[in-house]
């Protein structure tokens, strides 16, 4: 069983870790079907039609079963693989793709969507706008969301105060096209923190999206033209480190040496990849301060992996640290942290009842740990996870360990 | 015939027995084709009893169906159904008895004989929707669970009490307990807890005509242990919609050891040394040198380089003792030729050694495209026997054949791998099983430990059972599956007919 890297042995065990198939109970709503039928429509025994296509394109890329996998199938290459494909089949994709552009060389759409879904919750029409598809997923303004307040300028261009004298590092900030706008709090939290710790942060002229928006949406070239945009102006700048804070952005940027191999900017990726940190990670591998008065939760701080930081990069102990530093005691988990949440970046706009459905699990998983926060380390498992606890009505808020690190230095400053 | 128009779940049909061959001839064409003209009146019933989401009938959604962990043979089921409560699944099957359509019960798909594979354009119906943990009762040590729901969530329910569950298969994390039912699975901890058929108190069962039936053996019930019959029939007398679990309170300790031979021989030595010595381990596991070197391609857990054998040894109990016993396994292996044994430090790397030997299996899909495994049992004194036998087997077969085993019990894993690209392959991987097995026979065992008969032995069985021992089988199922509708042309070699298995897929390329 041939496709890129190693061969399904049709075992099984990745079943029960994918979020589709868990809710659907459908064998081609999983890896090892979706791989079947991949390798059905190869060898010509099955058609890429309308039903192949779906099952295909119900696939939320979270990459649970390649954690699973024994035999160490790339499911995500194959996969990804099939994307532009898939683009060109489904009417949803398309539509998707037209949005994916404009929320990465348009910030004034992903402003305007914010604007509304405020405006509607103001006018107490949130529990509507919170269904909708896309704009349900806005923070607007209702119980355990933030505020977007400071939407219209990125907090990256304001945030000097901290700014050390002399460095331990200096970094770059990928700010996340839709990130920026949505949750403009994480950036400057994380900005604030690097400052904090000694990490001086540096503009760098030129740099884009990371391109994981247009790759899964199938446009392969406008991913390729951005990875190499940001290959070319970070790796050759005066920076030790890129971070970022949102979990897709950094995977997509330990995957440039891939994405770029076979280009001009091959080389430079490889670097920028070999650069490229997750908020939380950085912070544990070169040591942070521990705030002098750590946060008081009243109930549970809930931890939720996000699977581009678990399952696509291994990474679960650094953003659990992050949490248990700023808050003085280990999170607790929200249980089930290896199934995907949901989100997965255009999910919600096309498969809106299964992504509703697979998000209803995590609160129901907060009800039943009495959680007031759950914390997690990337922004669309944050808007995700906030709009099935908005929905559910509960009054828990969504995180980032950074925003709990940042919050407790100061709290420490004012002794409060 | 039957009447062939659908019944309701009030009006179950009275079946007339027939002889199995009559119901094989009733069952209709067409295997990979979509249901169609009378038919779609069937499917149009049971689409109204499970909704959309619980039927699956587009030719790509049902061709993943086509076979589950056993890949040497495939076949399209006409049309999946998933209903989501034992309501639902008895409907279902009223309407496709009263139809006289034959159905095969699927669980996850992991099993590895071909048990669920679909004969005789037999409709599938798919446990994977009855997921519901129904109760938990601490103070009795039981729960009721749906077939659906996954080994390892029973175990994870319980876990906050201090319980769990104890047969624990390779597939756990992903394989349910219906289908544990229907194989009557067992694990690396059946040398010492035994394996499905002793954790199951009672079953939900419904019959092949439509009708749920609950099995209860908990109190000593009176009369025939129709729990033990329908543990390990493979689907062919029911299906299980629920079962009702023992569970374990939680060893007070565990510790587990590594040891390491310069090969197998030695390894099960060591194995009937342990035995013999009085001792019981919890599990006593073996790997040889290929699936070492396949598991440490995955897991890098650090085996020694050039080790030809390892020996997983757990031991659990009361704390006090469990050090003298862990040095009295020790002894053992040394005394055989052990190399280097070694004692999990702590937790995880305990977790880590049971990660490396539960997903061994897996793991060989680095070392070739595809692998078949075998499961024979052989008296554990004939270890060395069976191992040398199969060494010499591969060497004639040009085969790679790898060894995991359930050591204690002389439960054999033999991992054939092959390359369905290469011409002749996939024939000499199945002879090769065959002589193995039937030295299996020779040699005073069977041709199974855990994976049951399914599709894949059903030529073995005469070998193993005299004809009036098969006979009475077949009476068994008679009594219960009358018609032969549920899973026909499984276990017995009698019913194999008629069949439409497809060999795999000549490959080119890629």
């Amino acid at each position: 069983m041939g496709g890129p890297g190693l061969p399904c042995v049709h075992c099984g065990l990745c079943l029960d870790t994918c979020p589709t198939y868990r809710v659907l109970g459908t064998e081609a709503d999983s890896p090892r079907g979706r791989i079947y039928i991949m390798e059905g429509i190869r060898d010509g025994e099955l058609e890429f039609d309308d039903e192949a296509a779906l099952h295909l394109s119900r696939c939320l890329g979270c990459l649970a079963c390649e954690s699973a996998c024994p035999s160490g199938v790339s499911f995500g290459r194959r996969i990804e693989e099939f994307r532009p494909r898939l683009a060109e089949r489904t009417g949803s994709t398309r539509r998707w793709q037209d949005l994916a552009r404009k929320a990465y060389t348009s910030d004034a759409l992903v402003d305007a969507g914010v604007k509304v879904a405020s405006l509607l919750d103001r006018a107490g029409l949130g529990g509507v706008r919170r269904k909708v598809p896309g704009l349900g997923l806005l923070p607007g303004s209702l119980p355990g969301s933030q505020p977007s307040s400071s939407a219209g300028v990125s907090p990256l261009r304001r945030s000097t105060s901290h700014q050390p004298l002399r460095a331990r590092a200096r970094v770059a900030v990928l700010t996340g096209c839709v990130a920026d706008r949505v949750l403009p709090d994480i950036n400057r939290d994380t900005v604030e923190v690097l400052q904090r710790n000694g990490i001086e942060v540096v503009e760098v002229a030129g740099q884009q999206c990371c391109g994981a928006l247009a790759l899964h949406a199938g446009l392969t070239s406008d991913a390729v033209e951005l990875a190499a945009a940001n290959a070319n102006a970070l790796a050759g700048s005066d920076i030790d480190f890129v971070v970022t804070t949102a979990a897709g952005c950094s995977a997509m940027l330990r995957d440039y040496a891939h994405v770029l191999a076979g280009t001009s900017a091959a080389g430079r990726g490889e670097e920028l990849a070999s650069m490229s940190r997750d908020i939380c990670e950085l912070l544990v591998e070169i040591g942070f301060d521990a705030p002098a008065r750590p946060l008081e939760a009243r109930g549970n701080v809930a931890f939720h992996d996000a699977c581009h930081l678990l399952h696509a990069q291994g990474i679960s102990s650094a953003p659990r640290r992050v949490c248990e530093v700023a808050l003085g005691r280990a999170p607790v988990d929200l249980g089930e942290n290896a199934i995907c949440c949901g989100s997965a970046g255009s999910y919600n706009i096309d498969h809106p009842v299964l992504s509703a459905e697979i998000g209803a699990r995590k609160a129901e998983l907060a009800r039943e740990r009495k959680a007031t926060v759950v914390a997690v380390a990337n922004v669309g498992c944050m808007l995700q996870i906030g709009q099935a606890v908005a929905l559910a009505g509960l009054p828990t808020l969504v995180k980032h360990p950074v925003q709990l690190l940042a919050e407790a230095y100061r709290r420490s400053d004012t002794g409060a | 015939m039957q009447d062939n128009s659908p019944r309701s779940f009030a009006e179950r049909p009275v079946v007339a027995p027939a002889t199995t061959q009559d119901a094989l001839q009733a069952a209709p064409h067409l295997a990979t084709a979509p249901p169609a003209g009378s038919d779609r009146r069937v499917v149009d019933a049971i689409r109204e009893i499970v909704g959309p989401r619980g039927i699956v009938d587009g030719a790509s959604a049902r061709k993943v169906y086509e076979c589950d962990g056993y890949t040497l043979e495939k076949s399209v089921p006409r049309l999946v159904v998933l209903p989501a409560t034992t309501e639902e699944t008895s409907r279902v099957v009223s309407v496709l008895a009263g139809a006289g359509i034959p159905f095969v019960p699927r669980g996850a798909g992991t099993g590895v004989s071909g048990g669920c594979l679909p004969l005789q354009s037999a409709v599938m119906i798919g446990t994977s929707r009855l997921r519901r943990i129904r109760s938990i009762d601490v103070e009795a040590r039981t729960a009721e669970v749906e077939a659906g729901v996954v080994n390892l969530e029973v175990s994870r329910a319980v876990d906050a009490h201090g319980l769990y569950y104890a047969p624990d298969p390779s597939s756990q994390s992903a394989c349910s307990i219906g289908g544990n039912v229907a194989e009557n699975s067992g694990g690396p901890h059946t040398l010492k807890y035994g394996v499905t058929v002793n954790h199951v108190l009672a079953l939900e069962v419904v019959l092949p005509d439509g009708r749920v039936i609950w099995l209860d053996r908990e109190y000593d019930a009176p009369g025939y242990d129709l729990v033990g019959i329908f543990t390990g029939s493979e689907g062919t007398l029911g299906l299980v919609t629920a079962a009702r679990v023992r569970l374990m309170r939680k060893p007070e300790s565990v510790t587990t050891l590594l040891a390491v031979f310069p090969g197998v021989a030695q390894a099960s030595r060591a194995v009937s040394a342990i035995i013999a010595a009085g001792i019981i381990p919890a599990a006593l596991e073996m790997m040889d040198a290929l699936v070492i070197e396949a598991v440490e391609a995955a897991y890098h857990f650090g085996f020694p380089a050039g080790a030809g054998a390892v020996l997983l040894i757990e031991l659990d109990g009361i704390a006090a003792g469990l050090d003298a016993l862990a040095a009295r396994v020790h002894d053992c292996c040394t005394r055989e030729g052990a190399s280097e044994v070694k004692r999990a430090a702590g937790e995880e790397e305990r977790a880590l050694l049971w990660k490396s030997r539960k997903r061994a299996f897996g793991a060989m899909g680095r070392l070739a495209p595809a692998y078949c495994t075998q499961d024979g049992v052989v008296p554990r004194s004939r270890l060395p026997e069976i191992v040398a036998k199969i060494a010499e087997v591969a060497s004639r077969y040009h085969l790679r054949i790898a060894n995991l085993m359930h050591a204690g019990d002389g439960n054999i894993h033999p991992l054939v791998l092959y390359d369905e690209d290469v011409p002749g392959e996939v024939e000499r991987v199945l002879a090769a099983g065959n002589e193995i097995l039937t030295a299996c026979i020779e040699l005073g065992g069977s041709i199974t430990g855990e994976h049951g008969i399914g599709i894949e032995k059903m030529a073995l069985m005469p070998k193993s059972f005299t004809a009036p021992t098969l006979a009475a089988m077949e009476d068994i199922r008679t009594a219960f599956n009358p018609r032969g509708l549920c899973n026909p042309g499984k276990i017995l070699p009698s019913s194999r007919t008629c069949v439409e298995v497809r060999r795999p897929r000549p490959r080119g390329g890629g």
